[in-house]
């Protein structure tokens, strides 16, 4: 792990990237310590001596486990869903360890949020740390603070780790965006309809005397004690053309916008669509991958 | 009316930033303990008070109730406050102190609603450990160490995870472990902290033995009494020795060089009193002058070392008479009597040389005379009139005083605790009307006697005799082995001892204080009960030579039995940091093992010997190996028929993944024990090596 | 288990240097599984399958599934006998104890599935009649990964039909070079004795599902479970099922292997094919599911 540069997991906590310093409550304790080792030494307790330097050996001992709560720790990969501009991602960290050992009471910090975790030595754990997102594109999480005070809050020990991942922001979807541009121009949407024969299974219904023998479902009939048909769906489906450039809004950023709300309806009325940005065009096509394929392009769009 | 119920049982789940129960009654519980011995020193309405406060915030955090309101808390705490400053008076103590401290912790626990306040209760608990050691260092109370450091670490621990729980995603904070009173009682926190606590102990022993010490106190000690503690006093009437009879705490204990002495010389040498004002012995005015020449070190003299329990006054005792002792600022007075400059706080030890058959003060000032003749007048007629009746029959001192002690001893006199107070004419009332008591009775009496017939006489008190500790080769001397004897000035032999108990009763003298309970008293000790606590003493002996009385002098010693020369403070301070650095290192693997697993089998064991041997090669098994194929790999990397190996790690997988056979193991431990890894090709390797380049 | 090592080395006669295909092959048959094979035309699979077959001393079968195959071309028809007057069941070519379902996304996803149900049911309902599939009853199924013109991949949820997927790949450059030295398989193949019978592999089967599994083991089973599902990369984790599907297939690799206890070994060689095909990682981690199966073998401690 490079410390002044990002670096791509995995990464894994040296001995030199492990910083240490006791925290407000250590420095109280010392305080305290102080005061008692004075007060032992100079009535010359020996019992009192012997308390102080218990707390003593707490004190350095927990300065051990928080140091070694971190050492040796791997960071496997970082993902996160992409998310709109202005939600909040989570970065998910995968993390395990070297030595199967358990670590508990870890915490990663970020900008904009801090979410703690254990780590039990034999499984990965996953981390979901908070992001906040405020432009589309692609946001670098920055520096992780990974901390722990573990055992007893004595000491706090803290490593970075900058991952090189990058989470994707998808533009946000305008609030009231205009109708999706249906049928509109020449060609900037067209409707088809397709008649797909019988690739689309779609329910069982009670069989009636005009369908054909091959539609009958024997196997459910047998079931139901009733003679069931399948029944099919031909699917009609739509085609439109999102064109930025026929976008009706001002501004680059408000047309995006626009188009990511489209793509976004289009998708959930399950229509073809056509994505044009400029020299970029995506489909026409449909389903989950496409959108994505869309989003990002409208996210990456300009930058 | 079910619902009410449930309300009322239901633990409460508390909210982000809350403190949990199980934290808070931790922390309780660390209080508690940690102020229980302050506690019982307190005004018992004072105690009461901090007991009902620690109450109030368990039922607060089971209830959910809300914290005091502000100027209640404020009024409380100074109602507190005054209740302390008039228990305690004005008088400015360790006991003040602690009891402040205590009360201000229970006043605190009124807002106590953050995890600062919380973490600040707990740490200070290991504080009030740490006081209590200023009033009692006795060896039980080892035991309160060990809980309270326990309990205050717990406590730390469970308000650790309140902070961690509370950085949790809202999802994990839910689960039963993490909160609500399901964490209370477990024990694996538990074993956790005690784990924690044990791991601290080697660095607490290397910084104990290793500190360096204060040869002088920084500040000094407030010339305070200690409450409840025994011990001779500067004064002497009727009843103040008996009181100290019953406690059979240890005084002091001795190591002599050679031999102990017969118990008829096991005089232990306290305050000498001379003034006498009817009732009360008391010290003379010259009596804290330092003596000029002290005795001198003869061939007869006694050389041993004390373990002087804390009495709160400046009393050094020693053995008739003392030479010299090592005891930093002490001196022997003109009584020689050794004392300290300041009062006996802690367990303190010291080595003295003594000699026994010393000539003392040959001649007598006449201020000394004065005061060593000096009764009050118009007291005790019949024994200034017996006086002079003896003085007619005997113009020796030394006659009248045998012919006196023979008195003693055919008269029926009797030897007993009772206390009889005595009235104007106590001496007369003690010879001639009650004739039983204890031996300061008989001292008081007697030096009237003596100073009426002319002889000038005083008393000392002391102790006398001593348990000769066979197994421990140490006499143990204890509170109720107290006593009080005279020394009458005798010309051309100085101050000659002279126990009159000692005519009554000689089975006090020789057989020490218990004799004369047996017969004496229905104060029954069982033998086997004596028995038991002079065993316990003699632990408790090695405790106080080892723990408590080690000081900058025993840590010298220590060093130089290890071997080491002679250092000065900052070269042991030195030698503390370079074992603390070395220890750092096992106890990084101590604590670090890879643990909180199942224990290991048989088969494990021995598999983990055959992976250490390969490790010292620098061959590691990588955790996602199986034995198998880390077997395999180490044989391609060998380049090498380490057939041995492999077949040990088949042997291991049918051990361990397979059906268990007992002949197999037995097998398999064997060739486990023999195996040795060839070090990396002395003659192969390189060769190897130099013909991949060629 | 003699003849099981007979028949293990007379395949491997066969298919030269490709010992973990024919164990995972075996494997599959003892588990009582089906193996699905993703490679390119001509590495041998039909030869894997046939050599398979004939060393069990079954019957085998191969369909050759095209885009207009129906369903009654795999299970087999029913047939209205005049003579008789009433229908005749005429068994398809599913109807033999090895099958090898050659090129199946070639077929239409009705026909797929008409395979996939005889799989999974081991028997074949025509008509309402149920006919059961013999015993033993393997099916190896073959995918053309790069031919994707006209085909239909399995979708995802079917795919765990298959206990094992795996490939052959191109063999090394010795073992090549004997292959195109040495007399043609097929030569070898006509010359193929059988080392089993059916009713020796139904012994063995059983014999698989009595060998022991230890503590340890099933905790390493267990952990490389919840790593599946603690992963961030991952949409969702190993079903119950497929862990089940482990433990068996686990102890057939050891049967296969001479072991008479279910070692990790076993675990560690059928988790990739086993898995790979039941996991689908999440789009935006850039990872695919063959990457993070070795890294969760990589990163789980062998108890």
């Amino acid at each position: 792990m490079k410390r002044r540069a990002p670096a791509n997991p995995p990464l894994t906590i040296q001995y030199r990237q492990v910083f240490i310093l006791p925290t407000r409550f250590g420095w109280t304790l010392a305080l305290l310590m102080f005061a008692m080792l004075m007060g032992s030494l100079n009535f010359n307790n020996n019992l009192g001596l012997l308390t102080t330097f218990i707390v003593a050996g707490l004190a350095l001992n927990s300065m051990l486990m928080a140091y070694h709560n971190l050492r040796g720790l791997r960071l496997l990969h970082c993902t996160a869903k992409p998310v709109h501009a202005g939600d909040t991602a989570r970065l998910v960290v995968t993390l395990s360890d070297q030595d199967g050992r358990s670590r508990p009471a870890l915490e990663i910090r970020s900008h904009d949020g801090l979410s703690g975790f254990d780590l039990d030595g034999i499984n990965l754990e996953t981390v979901e740390i908070p992001l906040r997102t405020h432009q589309r594109g692609w946001l670098s999480p920055g520096r992780l603070r990974i901390q722990t005070s573990h055992p007893i809050g004595l000491f706090e020990a803290w490593a970075w780790f900058w991952p090189a991942q990058r989470v994707l922001v998808w533009p946000r979807p305008a609030e009231n965006p205009p109708p999706l541009p249906r049928g509109a121009g020449d060609d900037g949407g067209r409707q088809i309809s397709r008649q797909t024969d019988s690739d689309n299974f779609h329910s069982l219904r009670n069989w009636r005397p005009e369908d054909p023998v091959h539609r009958i479902a024997w196997k459910a009939s047998q079931r139901h004690q009733a003679l069931l048909a399948r029944e099919f769906r031909a699917e009609v489906s739509e085609q439109v053309v999102l064109d930025l450039a026929r976008t009706p809004a001002s501004g680059l950023e408000q047309r995006i916008s626009v188009l990511t709300a489209w793509v976004m309806q289009a998708h959930r009325e399950g229509i073809d669509w056509t994505l044009n940005l400029g020299k970029q065009s995506i489909g026409p096509a449909h389903g989950e991958r496409h959108l994505n394929a869309c989003l990002r392009a409208l996210a990456e769009f300009g930058q | 009316m079910t619902t009410a119920l449930e309300r009322w049982f239901r633990p409460r789940l508390p909210g982000p930033g809350e403190l949990t129960p199980a934290a808070v009654y931790w922390t309780l519980a660390a209080f508690l303990v940690a102020a229980f011995p302050h506690l019982m020193a307190m005004p018992p309405a004072l105690a009461a008070t901090v007991v009902a406060l620690i109450g109030w915030r368990g039922m607060a955090v089971w209830r959910g109730w809300r914290p005091v309101p502000g100027p209640v808390r404020v009024v409380l705490t100074l109602t507190l406050l005054a209740l302390v400053v008039i228990a305690f008076g004005a008088s400015w103590g360790r006991r003040l102190a602690t009891a402040l401290l205590c009360v201000m912790l229970a006043a605190k626990l009124m807002e106590m609603f953050r995890v600062r306040d919380l973490r600040m209760v707990a740490s200070v608990c290991f504080f009030l450990v740490a006081t209590q050691f200023l009033f009692n260092e006795r060896l039980v109370y080892l035991s309160y160490l060990v809980a309270g450091c326990w309990l205050a670490t717990q406590a730390l621990g469970q308000i650790q995870r309140i902070q961690v729980n509370q950085r949790r995603g809202q999802d994990r904070q839910a689960s039963p472990g993490a909160s609500g009173t399901s964490g209370l009682l477990s024990v694996q926190s538990l074993r956790q902290s005690g784990r924690l606590l044990v791991m601290a102990l080697p660095v607490a022993l290397i910084l104990f033995f290793l500190f360096p010490r204060l040869a002088q106190p920084l500040w000094g000690l407030p010339e305070e009494a200690m409450d409840g503690r025994t011990g001779l006093s500067d004064s002497m009437s009727p009843g103040s020795i008996s009181e100290l009879f019953l406690d059979h705490s240890p005084a002091f204990r001795v190591e002599f060089e050679g031999p102990p002495p017969p118990p008829q010389m096991r005089y232990w040498r306290g305050p000498v009193l001379w003034r006498f004002d009817g009732n009360t012995w008391q010290r003379a005015f010259f009596s804290d002058q330092r003596l000029s020449e002290p005795p001198l070190e003869t061939e007869a003299s006694i050389r041993y070392r004390m373990q002087l329990e804390p009495h709160e006054r400046r009393w050094l005792l020693a053995m008739d008479h003392p030479v010299s002792s090592t005891f930093p600022e002490s001196r022997i007075t003109v009584d020689h009597h050794l004392i300290s400059r300041r009062p006996v706080t802690t367990l303190s030890q010291y080595d003295v040389v003594s000699t026994p058959d010393a000539l003392i003060s040959p001649v007598l000032t006449d201020v000394q005379r004065n005061m060593a003749l000096h009764l009050p007048q118009e007291r005790n007629p019949r024994t200034r009139a017996l006086a002079e009746e003896l003085r007619q029959q005997y113009a020796d001192d030394q006659a009248l005083i045998n012919a006196v002690l023979r008195w003693f001893n055919e008269e029926p006199f009797y030897y007993s605790l009772s206390v009889t107070p005595l009235g104007r004419h106590g001496a007369d009332e003690f010879l001639f009307d009650l004739r039983t008591g204890y031996c300061e009775y008989y001292a008081s009496a007697f030096a009237i006697l003596m100073r009426s017939a002319g002889i000038p006489a005083r008393v000392v008190t002391g102790y006398q005799g001593g348990f000769w500790s066979e197994s421990g080769q140490y006499l143990l001397v204890r509170q109720s082995d107290a006593h009080a004897w005279n020394e009458v000035w005798l010309e051309g032999q100085g101050w000659v001892r002279v126990d009159p108990t000692a005519a009554v009763a000689p089975d006090r003298i020789r057989e020490g204080s218990r004799s004369v309970v047996e017969s004496g008293r229905a104060l029954r000790d069982a033998g086997w009960l004596m028995n038991l606590r002079n065993q316990y003493d003699r632990v408790q002996h090695l405790w106080n030579r080892w723990v408590l009385g080690f000081d900058a002098e025993r840590q010298q010693d220590f060093l130089q039995r290890l071997g080491l020369p002679e250092m000065t403070a900052t070269q042991i301070g030195l030698l503390m940091l370079a074992a603390l650095s070395l220890f750092l290192l096992p106890l990084t693997w101590f604590l670090f093992r890879v643990s909180g697993q199942r224990p290991l089998s048989r088969a494990e064991r021995a598999w983990k010997t055959v992976r250490r041997r390969l490790a010292r090669l620098g061959l590691h098994a990588q955790p996602s190996e199986t034995p198998r194929e880390f077997a395999g790999r180490i044989c391609r990397e060998l380049d090498s028929g380490e057939r041995q190996l492999v077949q040990l790690a088949i042997m291991f997988s049918q051990l361990h993944y397979g059906v268990p056979s007992a002949r197999l193991l037995e097998q398999f431990e064997r060739s486990a024990q023999l195996f040795r890894p060839l070090r990396r090709g002395k003659n192969r390797f390189p060769r190897l090596s130099f013909g991949r380049e060629l | 288990m003699a003849a099981l090592g007979r028949a293990r080395s007379a395949v491997n006669q066969v298919i030269l240097g490709k010992a973990e295909v024919v164990d995972l092959a075996f494997s599959a048959l003892l588990a009582g599984g089906h193996l699905l094979l993703e490679d390119l035309p001509g590495v041998g699979k039909t030869t894997l399958a046939q050599a398979m077959s004939l060393s069990l001393g079954g019957d085998w079968q191969r369909i050759q599934f095209t885009n207009d195959m129906l369903p009654a071309d795999i299970v087999g028809v029913s047939i209205f006998q005049q003579a008789q007057e009433q229908f005749e069941f005429r068994p398809g070519p599913i109807f033999a104890n090895v099958v090898l379902a050659d090129e199946i996304n070639r077929a239409t996803p009705r026909t797929q599935s008409a395979l996939l149900e005889a799989m999974a049911e081991r028997q074949v309902t025509v008509d309402g009649q149920t006919f059961p599939l013999p015993e033993p009853f393997f099916v190896i199924a073959t995918q053309n990964p790069l031919d994707l013109v006209g085909t239909y991949p399995l979708p995802d949820s079917q795919l765990d039909r298959f206990l094992l997927r795996t490939s052959i790949g191109y063999p090394s450059a010795t073992e090549e070079r004997r292959l195109l030295v040495e007399p043609d398989r097929r030569d070898l193949l006509s010359r193929f004795e059988p080392s089993l019978d059916p009713g020796g592999v139904s012994d063995l089967m059983a014999l698989a599902t009595d060998l022991p599994v230890s503590e340890p083991l099933l905790d390493y089973i267990q952990n490389l479970i919840a790593a599946t599902r603690q992963h961030g990369g991952l949409k969702a984790g190993l079903s119950p099922r497929a862990g089940l599907a482990l433990v068996r297939a686990a102890r057939a690799w050891s049967l296969v292997n001479g072991l008479n206890y279910c070692a990790p070994e076993a675990v560690k060689a059928v988790f990739p094919s086993l898995a790979t095909h039941r996991l689908e990682t999440r789009p935006e981690s850039g990872l695919d599911s063959a990457a993070v199966v070795e890294e969760i073998l990589g990163t789980t401690r062998v108890p």
